[in-house]
């Protein structure tokens, strides 16, 4: 488990904060992680300005004033990696950023430890970005991103299977916050100003109180220096808003249909089921050895049925979000599978409801959700995911007790939970060309 | 069996060799994670398309044999699944087949041995049937359109086509619905008797186990093997160094045109020694003309010639070898007349010494972050042991390039005979209007 600091100090603008600091010391990695994040509530128009935002920040900051004067300095600190961190976890959109560097054992004799260096320059990111000479974000940057984020826009449909899932996401959420769209339109990204960019960061720089997470071989107190040193003097502790990811509640509604077609050739069908049950309900461990029989363990019954048993696909798979109660399934298919592949997953589903799991299958579940939270101590990417997100859920356990808690889940507490589940939402993109044969090349052959 | 131990003071890491009386390579690298990665590995991949039979003669395989057999191979006499075993130790197997391997694998954290066990029988012990491979034949038939269905993927499988004439590298991994439709059990069988002989394989594994317990395991499964029999050669066909097209588009589902710019690598030596020297130079390369720090990318992407998505990367093996710029641009013919000027540009001036040394600083840290994960240290130290190299020269080899060195090779490789340019270009009008006229279809059954 990580462990817990509280770094108290005094902000730039002469406010006192206190900042949440998990920290997990080990050595047992080359190169360590560090991320600041900040869960806001998910909001319409927010939602895709943060986007924006966060690209543009990336772009160039007073004191590394260009993309290539950013990747250039991360290059002289052995090869860190920065990503921006923009996702959504129930009701809430988690914005930041996340570095990954060398531990300092590893580096050539000589050098400076990596850690004040690295913030330096995530502060620098984050609360220094180039401005003009009104204050205003660098307009040559805001419009290259607003293109650059209207191109993702167009491009969502260039992967139709992650295409059908977003597709299913928006439908399937179409009541709540995070049925939101995190890209926005092409007219509202074109539409917004600079000066309106500007605007919005400075609201959001004043609620910006981070929660730091690093796990790696630095000492904890070398590391509440440097963010004390660094990161403090710039919040403005203002502070933010209580959040919590499940403020929203899921419709019950009918069952709701869309079929749409792409110049693809294979079909994806894409099902949406709900739950009551989230991660802050006690049957949410009933739930997650749900979860890996149907549709996430090796010997899953999507797996063994539509694909092995019925030919119907190369890849059928489930996924459970445990913030919203929320099932997904996707399936590529032929287009006149459709309605087969369609019947034979939901009798899978209604079979673990009737009770109808074999001792492999249950066995073969609970296995594997034991082998992937063992795996999670392997990497610090998925431990910071991990405790980020229990914390998130207000439900703070070590992988640890999380496995106990899952080896006491019963047969009966399954299918009890899989009584729960039910059909919300289908969509199918239906793949528009020739079944038969690739094309041919244009110039080739 | 005897294991020899080699080390390296650098990385604070260490593995054992040991050859099996079957004839097996065993590798063993000991890593403190709690995760255990196996690989159990044949020389035999897309481009190994002639399989020599006993009596001397020699068969054409049907492009996408060697990947058709990976997924039969899970298949057990009695019906039952290696995938059920391995789940049952709380192991995730997978595999995966590449231009010139095939490789089985597991990752687990708990009952190793019996895994391990697992995964040595079930990949040497075949069974296929008039039936079962026609049910496979399904499956893969929905694989390959997946992929079809992928631009990146076609880019890419494009440019390799573009590249090569007849080096059968330019042959889909997975082959196509008419050629897998030829796959019989009988030819199934066959090579696996060819080209699953312990000689021609290899077994690594990496995490917290000792060469005693993979030592058990083996010893439990394979049998030794009087014989050696030779591994299949791989039969080339002869390949002209220069390009077999300079350009090669189709049109895709994508909303900005992807292009693949690959150069043919003219030399590429059947000393794996110089082939490691080789891809070690290309790749440091690559992080000196293509990186994300680099005048390259920084200048096209102010100018909105570049989005986010640009990779450049190099690959080689016994038989070919070239190196790949992947991006997304409204005008990838623009790139390609920006890349040719600034490679003159380069090579007129010569590689600046401090950009040379900070992008030999990055590659040192990847090459010691890539020691953070069972699953990457034993994939690689399989591709180097399969390529005939020491994972562990690999940072001193770095350290060893010299930017003159560089300079040569971007004389050497970086020519207009070499290149190919391949585009995906979005849907023209005419297709659109039809997809569109149909999604109005789609919107009215919508009401149900």
């Amino acid at each position: 488990m990580p462990k817990t600091y509280t770094l108290t100090g005094t902000t730039g603008t002469g406010k006192n904060v206190s900042l949440p600091v998990r920290i997990l010391h080990t050595d047992k990695f080359k190169a360590g992680m560090l991320s600041l994040s900040c869960a806001l509530p998910i909001r319409s128009r927010d939602s895709w300005m943060l986007a924006l935002l966060l690209a543009v920040l990336r772009r160039g900051t007073e004191k590394y004033p260009s993309l290539a004067a950013i990747n250039q300095r991360l290059d002289t600190l052995f090869g860190t990696e920065i990503s921006i961190r923009n996702f959504y976890r129930g009701d809430l959109q988690v914005i930041g950023f996340a570095a990954e560097l060398l531990d300092d054992a590893y580096l050539p004799e000589g050098s400076e430890p990596l850690m004040e260096d690295v913030l330096e320059l995530l502060c620098q990111i984050l609360f220094h970005p180039l401005l003009d000479e009104e204050g205003c974000l660098l307009s040559r940057y805001v419009e290259s991103e607003k293109q650059l984020h209207c191109d993702q826009i167009r491009a969502r449909k260039n992967h139709p299977r992650a295409y059908a899932a977003e597709r299913l996401r928006e439908l399937l959420y179409s009541e709540e916050p995070i049925g939101i769209s995190a890209y926005g339109s092409e007219e509202e990204v074109m539409a917004v100003t600079p000066r309106e960019l500007t605007a919005f960061w400075k609201r959001i720089r004043q609620r910006f109180l981070p929660t730091c997470f690093y796990i790696g071989a630095a000492q904890p107190d070398a590391v509440l220096h440097a963010l004390s040193a660094r990161l403090l003097p710039e919040l403005s502790g203002k502070g933010q808003e209580a959040v919590s990811p499940f403020s929203s509640v899921a419709p019950v509604r009918e069952v709701r249909r869309t079929e749409e077609t792409l110049a693809v050739s294979q079909g994806q069908l894409a099902l949406g089921l709900r739950t009551e049950i989230t991660a802050r309900d006690p049957r949410f461990y009933a739930m997650a050895v749900y979860q890996e029989i149907l549709g996430s363990s090796p010997i899953a019954k999507l797996m063994m049925n539509v694909r092995e048993k019925h030919s119907l696909c190369y890849s059928c798979s489930s996924a459970y979000n445990s913030y919203k109660g929320s099932i997904l399934i996707l399936c590529g298919l032929k287009n006149e599978s459709r309605e087969k592949a369609e019947r034979e997953i939901l009798r899978q589903v209604e079979d673990i409801a009737k009770g109808q799991i074999s001792d492999a299958e249950f066995s073969g579940a609970l296995a594997s959700l034991e082998n992937a939270y063992r795996r999670i101590e392997d990497s610090p990417s998925a431990m910071e995911q991990y405790y980020y997100g229990r914390a998130l859920a207000d439900a703070e356990i070590s992988p640890e007790e999380l496995r106990r808690r899952l080896a006491c889940v019963t047969r009966e507490d399954v299918v009890a939970a899989a009584q729960t589940v039910r059909l919300d939402t289908v969509y199918f993109l239906r793949g528009t060309l020739e079944e038969k044969g690739g094309e041919e090349l244009d110039d080739l052959e | 069996m005897t294991w020899n131990e080699t080390r390296s003071a650098l990385l604070r890491e260490h593995y054992f060799h040991g050859t099996h009386k079957s004839g097996l390579s065993v590798y063993v690298f000991p890593k403190k994670l709690t995760t255990v990665y196996a690989l159990f590995a044949t020389r035999y991949g897309s481009v190994d398309t002639v399989l020599p039979l006993q009596n001397g003669q020699e068969v054409s395989l049907p492009e996408g044999t060697a990947h058709f057999l990976e997924h039969k191979l899970f298949e057990n006499e009695d019906g039952s699944d290696a995938f059920a075993q391995f789940s049952q130790y709380g192991a995730d197997a997978n595999a995966y087949t590449t231009y010139n391997r095939t490789a089985y694998l597991f990752s687990a954290t708990e009952r190793v041995g019996e895994a391990l066990r697992e995964l040595l029988s079930f990949v040497t012990h075949p069974y296929f049937t008039e039936k079962t491979v026609k049910k496979e034949q399904g499956i893969i038939a929905e694989e390959i359109r997946e992929g079809r269905d992928d631009p990146w993927d076609r880019c890419y499988g494009n440019m390799v086509r573009g590249l090569y004439e007849k080096n059968p590298v330019r042959f889909d991994v997975c082959g196509s619905e008419e050629s897998i439709a030829r796959i019989t059990p009988e030819l199934l069988y066959e090579c696996c008797r060819v080209f699953y002989h312990p000689s021609n394989m290899a077994l690594v594994v990496c995490g917290d186990v000792t060469p005693e317990l993979v030592e058990e395991a083996v010893d439990a499964i394979l049998p030794a093997s009087e014989s050696v029999s030779i591994p299949a050669r791989k039969k080339i066909p002869e390949e002209p160094s220069t390009v077999y097209r300079a350009r090669v588009s189709e049109q895709m589902q994508v909303a900005k045109p992807l292009f693949a710019i690959g150069f043919k690598d003219p030399d590429v030596s059947p000393d794996p020694l110089i082939r490691i020297r080789r891809d070690a130079a290309m790749t440091l390369l690559d992080e000196i003309l293509f990186s994300r720090s680099g005048v390259f990318y920084n200048r096209l992407f102010e100018e909105g010639l570049l989005t986010q998505s640009f990779d450049a990367g190099y690959s080689c093996s016994d038989t070919f070898g070239f190196n790949g710029l992947f991006g997304e641009s409204e005008d990838p013919e623009r790139v390609l007349s920006r890349l040719t000027d600034y490679l003159d540009e380069v090579k007129r001036e010569g590689i600046d010494r401090e950009t040379f040394a900070r992008c030999r600083s990055v590659l040192y840290a990847d090459e010691i972050r890539a020691y953070d994960s069972t699953d990457e240290i034993a994939n690689r130290l399989l591709s180097f042991v399969f390529d005939g190299a020491e994972i562990f020269d690999y940072p001193s080899l770095l350290q060893s390039i010299t930017p003159e060195e560089l300079e040569r090779l971007l004389d050497e490789v970086y020519r207009e005979e070499y290149r190919t340019l391949s585009v995906i270009l979005p849907r023209s009008a005419e297709a659109e209007k039809v997809s569109l006229e149909q999604n109005e279809k789609g919107s009215l059954h919508r009401a149900d």
